[in-house]
């Protein structure tokens, strides 16, 4: 094995598990989270050499990542993968078994922007001008879609959070 | 729901799911080989077995510098061995053997490296010096001039590739870098200024497009979150050659940065458009 692949056969086994729990985040899935990851270390492997500083190799592949979840929204992948799985899109009401996972249900349900600016500012904890950078788009912008993706969770997860006091916007 | 109750709501329906086995190390490098291959050689669109025949087993491919080369070993879209492996098809070094991996270490390609270091050193402003490397440099230290030729792809049946430069310049306590990158035409990459722009070494960043002389450079001013380097320009020659020169305030962590770039916006356009960089 070569150095190349060494290095990024350990980085792949270090981080490729944190890197699937966001993509499920994003897209819901774990099938489809692999695949995420997957074509997110291709992209990186095609680029390793000329990474020069290694430390920072967590932000480009969550960038990556963030990318190619969009990107792949933009072509129409969900739409033709989610057809006949409409009832997975359901938010589970407050009394079912599955009520536990009602919350990640109802992020599955928030435009795809502002879900990634909401995994990348409450799960993977990144400032607001971090994640303006990553989705270069203005600050203002990340906190525009922040406020309005908690809007959505809010109101479909209304019967569930009844009684929390809405957050600030 | 606040943020912070919706940060504490994804932790906790995290922690209670059970994600399936963890991703296969051994498949993913696998599958990320082959994908690297097969678009570097962008053969996985030709999808014809007679035409990999052609490529792979019979064809002796001139280059435009006029060398002949044949092809090394089998092409990247035969069967994996049994480690899921392909095999990369590296051209002839200058002693006809196949090279030992993409870059070149002797020949015309490599004197195209080494010219390309040359005139990088050559337009390093008056201010600036361009420190070289001291004899006995421990392997761990940052080298401070580079210079690669490197194998790109095989495009219609000519070999493609792409040299690079780095050149550290000081000035008082700190020392920057200045990078120039050209590929051979036949390139696939794009022609829109800052579409190419946004290509170089898969950094992105706020790009505008700077005219010089009647032509369009693309130029990206202000890098994303990928900040190796801070600005760069990229250009396409009429011929098809790509031309990009970047600049960075920090050679590495271990020395200070510079305190102002090397160049104006203007100026590292203008690089990217000059003959000294248009290797042919």
């Amino acid at each position: 094995m070569s150095d190349r692949d060494e290095a990024f056969a350990e980085y792949f086994a270090a981080r490729s598990g944190a890197m699937r729990g966001t993509a499920y985040l994003l897209c819901g899935d774990w099938h489809r989270a692999e695949d995420l990851v997957q074509t997110t270390f291709v992209k990186l492997y095609r680029v390793w050499n000329r990474i020069s500083r290694h430390e920072v190799l967590d932000s480009y592949v969550r960038q990556i990542l963030i990318r190619t979840f969009l990107d792949e929204r933009r072509r129409g992948w969900w739409r033709r993968e989610r057809v006949g799985g409409e009832d997975a899109e359901q938010v589970a009401p407050p009394d079912s078994p599955e009520s536990r996972l009602v919350l990640l249900q109802a992020l599955a349900r928030v435009a795809p922007r502002q879900r990634a600016v909401l995994v990348l500012r409450y799960w993977e904890d990144l400032s607001v001008e971090d994640v303006a950078a990553l989705l270069e788009c203005s600050p203002g912008t990340v906190k525009s879609q922040a406020a309005r993706g908690l809007d959505t969770l809010r109101g479909l997860l209304t019967p569930t959070y009844s009684g929390i006091e809405m957050g600030e916007r | 729901m606040n943020e912070e109750e919706l940060r504490e709501g994804l932790r906790s329906e995290m922690a209670g799911i059970t994600p399936p086995p963890p991703l296969s190390t051994t498949a993913a490098l696998g599958a990320a080989r082959r994908t690297h291959f097969r678009r570097r050689a962008l053969w996985a669109s030709l999808g014809s077995a007679a035409v990999v025949l052609a490529v792979t087993g019979f064809a002796a491919v001139a280059t435009p510098d006029g060398h002949v080369y044949q092809p090394a070993g089998q092409g990247p879209l035969t069967p994996p061995d049994a480690s899921g492996d392909t095999k990369e098809p590296w051209p002839n070094g200058p002693d006809g053997q196949p090279q030992e991996d993409r870059t070149a270490r002797a020949g015309s390609k490599y004197d195209q490296g080494v010219h390309l270091l040359t005139e990088a050193v050559s337009v390093v402003p008056p201010g600036y010096t361009t420190p070289e490397d001291p004899p006995g440099r421990s392997a761990e230290e940052r080298m401070l001039r580079t210079h690669q030729a490197q194998f790109e792809a095989k495009v219609d049946g000519v070999d493609v590739w792409s040299y690079s430069s780095s050149v550290a310049v000081a000035q008082g306590e700190g020392t920057g870098r200045v990078i120039v990158e050209v590929h051979d035409a036949g390139n696939q990459l794009p022609t829109e200024p800052c579409d190419l722009a946004q290509e170089f070494w898969g950094m992105r960043g706020a790009c505008q497009v700077e005219t010089v002389g009647a032509v369009r450079v693309g130029v990206v001013v202000r890098p994303g979150d990928d900040d190796r380097l801070d600005q760069w320009s990229a250009y396409r020659h009429p011929d098809g050659v790509v031309v990009f020169v970047a600049q960075g305030v920090r050679l590495d962590e271990s020395r200070p940065a510079l305190t102002k770039l090397p160049f104006s916006v203007p100026q590292l356009a203008a690089l990217a458009v000059d003959e000294r960089f248009h290797l042919k």
